[in-house]
């Protein structure tokens, strides 16, 4: 057998089902993985925290399946991004301002998880409040990329997709507002799945933007993902935008060859500002569709251009509402020096939050305020609108959109740094997806001449997730195990 | 580039303060930023209305029953400040008390 570090959540699924493990040796090897990780000189520092309760909890569910009580996660191990709340772990979203914050209660998703057995091994490092795509703003420090360190790994579920990439998780939830799972799978050459908005409920994640925000996996084989999923959907009385969907039976899934789907390529995604390099996997991939009977045609859709700017208006207005909640009152941190109670606020908030939370509630401000609100917040929701109705248009006549996930190769640390529109164009690639609220996942396909992963994205329609698997598992099969 | 009292305007609206050194990086960078926007007025949107993210087609009623909450030991264990029941927070009534002093 294979190492346990190398196997995907379902092939150690099957080994705990059959008896061949016991998930007490599964949590110790990815354990070891992560102390042998530690002793590294530069090392990918994807875990905030390894859970010391983890290997309890695996031994509890050893003697579970023992007693013939195994349930459908039995044992099965899952590391989970700083921002999705477990009942009783710090929770810091890589914030200073939550530094101390301990989860009063289990995000639903983890609650329906951790019910069917799963068990969180630790949380992950991210850009503070999920505001960044490199997971360097961070107080824990920047994570790094396991296929080269140099580079950062995407964000802002870098640590998420660090730990999956670098064989100390077999598979990871991170979160996405505007590509946070995608471009880190795809930096890391891994599978990142955003779901549609309403798949996953959201209560117990901490709220970045809330019309955007949604749970997605990062793993080594979709099979993984659909086995996540099947437990961890459903509608939740805590997010009335989560959706009634049953995604019984889904695992292991059923692989659908893709034989007389109609497939729209974006010409926007194939031009100017996207890496040659790129560009040539995202013609690759396209052939080997065309080559299993799919058509692939080039569309036009120059709206694809202007959704940076959509999604830079709309993500901090939403965050600027969402993070007043920070205040110094209840909970988070609190400058204890402050003289008035006007004067808590802001010390407290401006002493807990990085530079650039700072800079998205100043825009999220700055559209929201009286004199500027209709020329940024409403235009942009009025060309969201748009942007949705062209999408729609699109899914007349096709079954699928391909694009690559990142317009670039994974980029040194540091070198976006100071620039913040530099990092916010890296989104350029995946933000319509979820201003749409439609399901994407990015497929690893290869690497660069130098090694650095390449990830295209599969982009379906609303609630097509297990479509998107079923497909991409026909790839995993045929392509991705050769790779 | 955003003027002086935008600027300080938009801080105070977002109850925060920075270094002069952050002001000077925030003019430059949200400046960039805000022009980069202006890609949106390419489009015409005189009959559109705004998408506003979530449509809750129907609102979900839930029958009105108590449901247990947190426990002040739950509480402590994530507030800052909490006695007896309350969150604790700093004197806020200083200018009152103070004039009243020097009366």
């Amino acid at each position: 057998m294979a190492n346990i570090t190398d196997l995907s959540l379902s092939q150690i699924k099957k080994e705990l089902d059959g008896n061949k493990l016991s998930g007490k040796e599964v949590v110790l090897a990815f354990k070891q993985a992560y102390e042998a990780d530690q002793a590294h000189k530069t090392p990918l520092n994807g875990y905030i925290e390894f859970f010391d309760d983890a290997e309890k909890l695996a031994e509890a569910s050893d003697a579970r399946r023992k007693n013939n009580e195994a349930r459908g996660l039995e044992g099965l191990p899952l590391a989970i991004k700083d921002n999705i709340l477990i009942q009783g772990k710090i929770a810091t979203c890589g914030s200073s301002i939550l530094k101390d914050f301990r989860a009063p209660y289990s995000s639903t998703v983890v609650e329906r998880l951790k019910n069917q057995g799963i068990i969180p091994v630790g949380r992950t490092n991210m850009d503070e409040f999920g505001m960044g795509s490199s997971c360097e703003y961070s107080i824990y420090g920047p994570t790094r990329n396991p296929m080269d360190r140099n580079k950062t790994p995407g964000g802002s579920s870098g640590g998420s997709a660090s730990v999956v990439a670098g064989k100390q998780a077999p598979a990871a939830l991170g979160t996405e507002t505007g590509g946070s799972v995608r471009l880190p799978a795809a930096f890391c050459g891994i599978y990142g799945l955003k779901p549609s908005y309403g798949t996953l409920s959201r209560y117990g994640v901490v709220a970045y933007g809330s019309s955007l925000d949604q749970i997605g996996i990062l793993s080594r084989d979709p099979d993984d993902m659909a086995l996540l999923l099947e437990h961890g959907v459903g509608t939740d009385p805590h997010d009335e935008t989560s959706a009634a969907l049953d995604f019984s039976g889904v695992y292991p899934l059923k692989p659908k060859n893709p034989k007389g789907l109609k497939i729209a390529l974006p010409e926007e995604f194939m031009g100017e500002g996207i890496d040659e390099v790129i560009k040539n996997k995202v013609t690759a991939f396209a052939s080997w569709f065309e080559k299993q009977g799919a058509t692939v045609e080039s569309i036009k859709l120059p709206i694809l251009k202007s959704t940076v700017a959509i999604y830079y208006i709309i993500a901090p207005a939403e965050a600027s509402s969402n993070l007043t909640r920070y205040d110094g009152i209840r909970y988070g941190f609190r400058d204890e020096k402050a003289s008035s109670l006007e004067d808590l606020y802001i010390k407290s908030r401006s002493q807990g939050f990085g530079d650039e939370v700072k800079r998205r509630i100043f825009i999220g401000n700055y559209v929201l305020s009286s004199g500027y609100y209709d020329a940024y917040y409403k235009k942009a929701m009025q060309v969201r609108s748009i942007l949705k109705q062209e999408i729609a248009k699109v899914y007349e006549n096709y079954d699928l959109i391909l694009s690559p996930t990142s317009p670039c190769l994974p980029f040194n640390l540091g070198a976006k740094l100071d620039d913040p529109l530099a990092m916010y164009l890296t989104d350029i690639c995946t933000t319509f997806v979820n201003l749409a609220q439609i399901p994407s996942l990015s497929v690893p396909c290869g690497t660069s001449e130098e090694g650095l992963p390449i990830g295209i994205q599969l982009i379906g329609k609303q609630f097509s997730e297990i479509n998107l698997l079923s497909i991409a598992k026909t790839w995993h099969q045929e392509e991705g195990l050769k790779q | 580039m955003i003027d002086d009292k935008t600027l300080e305007m938009v801080l105070y609206l977002s109850r925060l303060e920075v270094s002069d050194q952050q002001k000077l990086n925030f003019k430059n960078q949200i400046g960039d930023i805000l022009n980069y926007f202006d890609l949106l007025k390419n489009y015409d949107t005189s009959d559109v209305n705004p998408d506003l993210g979530t449509e809750v087609s129907e609102q979900d009623l839930r029958p009105d029953q108590i449901q247990k909450g947190f426990s002040d030991d739950d509480v402590k264990s994530f507030a800052i400040h909490f006695e007896e029941g309350h969150f604790q927070v700093p004197r806020i009534l200083e200018d009152f008390l103070d004039n009243r002093e020097e009366e």
